[in-house]
């Protein structure tokens, strides 16, 4: 056990968990997951606040078993490995903020980091656009780092606080089971489960979940981090969850490759759009609230399932602001850029910068 | 001096001591962190710039200590005297691959061991390798670029044929070159100084 523990911490650590993810995204996505889409904590998150009637946007609503299983996969982990730390209090209102906007321009992009390195494995040349924005947006939150930008410290709390989120994910486990059940059976709530459109698409229930529950535990041993394997690049020239990227990619590409998934190209690939400046400002945001906030959407599920209720605060943030995604017209769509999501995106980046200007504490 | 990182969220508690860490010459830096990922973010991040760390756990927290400098600094006056009394004379034979006892420390201290020798230019005449120390001239991915430089700079390097043929290294040999028992014997007649560590 404790040369499983110290795997966990090596280079080969790292790249297992992303090839683990790298294999199995592609695989959803020929079980029944959106194109591109086998796993996406953005996308995911955005259906199940559709489910929830949160936006009404017919065509993405699906309670996504795999948010559950990264969420409870991490606090299976951390209690096996006495990491289980209920903590709260580190600016949660702010978390809550940086959540909203990462979500928004998430989805002017259409896609967490995760998404970003899967649709260039399956040939979506957008997604290049939008990974360069990531890395602007993650070196601009480094500048506001180096400047002794902090969330400041939060606290030991009960081990009760620790388990809301994860019980919120056990509340909507039950939604997904019992959904079918209660009213119409999803055509008119409470519950919604799109007809057609991404939200239609899904793999089985039981594979979703398991692929869901291992990689919550492999990331939660591992710290798996998308924004932070760019951030600690720029920060202190530390490669290590870089490796973890690289080999996500390299494993979806192969994978993508054996499964005849792989289409290159910029025009009509799956739930993209060609909108080059906003592919690119959007991630910039997304990528700027990951860093601010200290981890992409995935891993503040991960962080979340550890007992931080902080990182828990981040993922609402995230869910509700799906919500007014859709109901403002922020986000895209395959034809397009939402009538206002420019408009977010700029007031996005303004308020990221209002937060990494005004808290700061001397170093 | 202790830094209280407990409660603050990573990366800052790596960039709280590389700030502290700056500021001084030398000294020892306490780090106080409430979670196992930042204790080790922070002994990487300390090995990867040449500093000496060492983690406590305590009931709540981790405790690690992060030593800086406490290199052996001599004035140039003298320096040329050790020199003339060492330098040019000195043997130094290897005869392990880690330095002292536990393993993973021993091969740390090894590596900054000869990087020091580089950077301060107090070079033996000759460094003969024996039993598992012809590791470092074969296998040692780490080692072999620094002892490469160190040959550069006019230093002899041999490593114990027996030893290598012992370990089936024998094609292996990527700097210096295969020695006898002799270098060492004669050695010890023909140095003024040797000095043998393993």
């Amino acid at each position: 056990m404790s040369n499983l523990k110290s795997f966990f911490g090596t280079r080969w650590g790292i790249i297992s968990v992303g090839a683990f993810i790298g294999i199995f995204a592609p695989l959803l996505q020929k079980w029944g997951n959106p194109a591109n889409m086998g796993i996406c904590v953005a996308c995911f998150e955005r259906d199940i606040a559709g489910a929830l009637g949160l936006h009404r946007a017919a065509i993405v609503q699906y309670i996504r078993p795999e948010i559950i299983g990264f969420v409870l996969g991490s606090l299976i982990a951390a209690y096996a490995s006495k990491e289980f730390r209920p903590r709260v209090g580190s600016a949660p209102i702010v978390r809550f903020i940086l959540g909203f906007f990462a979500m928004i321009g998430a989805l002017v992009f259409l896609g967490c980091p995760w998404r970003g390195l899967l649709r260039l494995a399956g040939g979506d040349g957008n997604a290049i656009l939008g990974l360069a924005g990531l890395v602007v947006g993650v070196a601009v939150g480094v500048l506001f780092l180096k400047n002794g930008y902090s969330l400041g410290r939060n606290q030991r709390t009960y081990t009760s606080v620790g388990w809301i989120l994860p019980l919120i994910m056990l509340s909507l486990f039950a939604f997904l089971v019992f959904a079918p059940l209660a009213g119409d059976g999803g055509k008119s709530g409470p519950i919604f489960f799109s007809e057609k459109g991404p939200g239609s698409m899904y793999a089985p229930v039981a594979v979703s979940i398991i692929i869901g529950l291992a990689t919550g535990f492999l990331a939660q041993r591992t710290r798996f981090c998308l924004m932070g394997a760019i951030r600690d690049i720029i920060l202190i020239r530390n490669f290590h969850l870089a490796y973890g990227g690289v080999a996500l990619l390299v494993a979806a590409f192969v994978t993508n490759l054996a499964l005849g998934q792989f289409h290159a190209g910029f025009a009509g690939q799956p739930v993209a759009h060609t909108n080059h400046i906003w592919n690119f400002l959007g991630m910039s945001l997304a990528g700027l609230a990951f860093a601010l906030a200290g981890g992409c959407p995935g891993r503040q599920l991960f962080l979340a399932g550890e007992g931080d209720g902080d990182a828990a605060m981040f993922v609402l943030g995230m869910i509700i602001g799906a919500g007014f995604a859709h109901n403002f017209s922020l986000a895209s769509s395959p034809t397009g850029v939402g009538l206002y999501g420019p408009h977010a995106v700029i007031i996005g980046l303004l308020v990221c910068f209002y937060i990494g200007i005004t808290m700061r504490e001397k170093i | 001096m202790i830094i209280d990182a407990r409660g603050i969220g990573c990366p800052k508690p790596v960039m709280m001591t590389e700030e502290a860490l700056s500021k001084i010459d030398e000294g020892m830096i306490e780090i106080l962190v409430d979670n196992k990922a930042s204790a080790e973010n922070l002994t990487r991040f300390a090995r990867k710039n040449g500093f000496y760390p060492e983690i406590t756990k305590e009931d709540t927290y981790w405790r690690v200590k992060i030593a800086k400098g406490y290199v052996c600094k001599v004035s140039a006056e003298e320096k040329t005297e050790i020199v003339k009394e060492t330098g040019e004379d000195l043997l130094l034979i290897i005869a392990t691959d880690t330095m002292g006892k536990e393993e993973g420390l021993g091969k740390i201290l090894m590596k900054a061991f000869f990087e020091t020798i580089k950077a301060y230019k107090e070079l033996p005449h000759t460094i003969f390798f024996l039993n598992t120390g012809v590791k470092l001239t074969t296998l040692d991915e780490e080692m072999i670029p620094v002892l490469k430089e160190i040959e550069a700079m006019g230093v002899e390097i041999f490593s114990c044929g027996t030893c290598l043929k012992y370990y089936n290294l024998e094609s292996e040999l990527k700097v210096g070159y295969r020695g006898t028992t002799n270098h060492i014997v004669e050695g010890m007649k023909d140095f003024k100084n040797t000095v043998w560590i393993g």
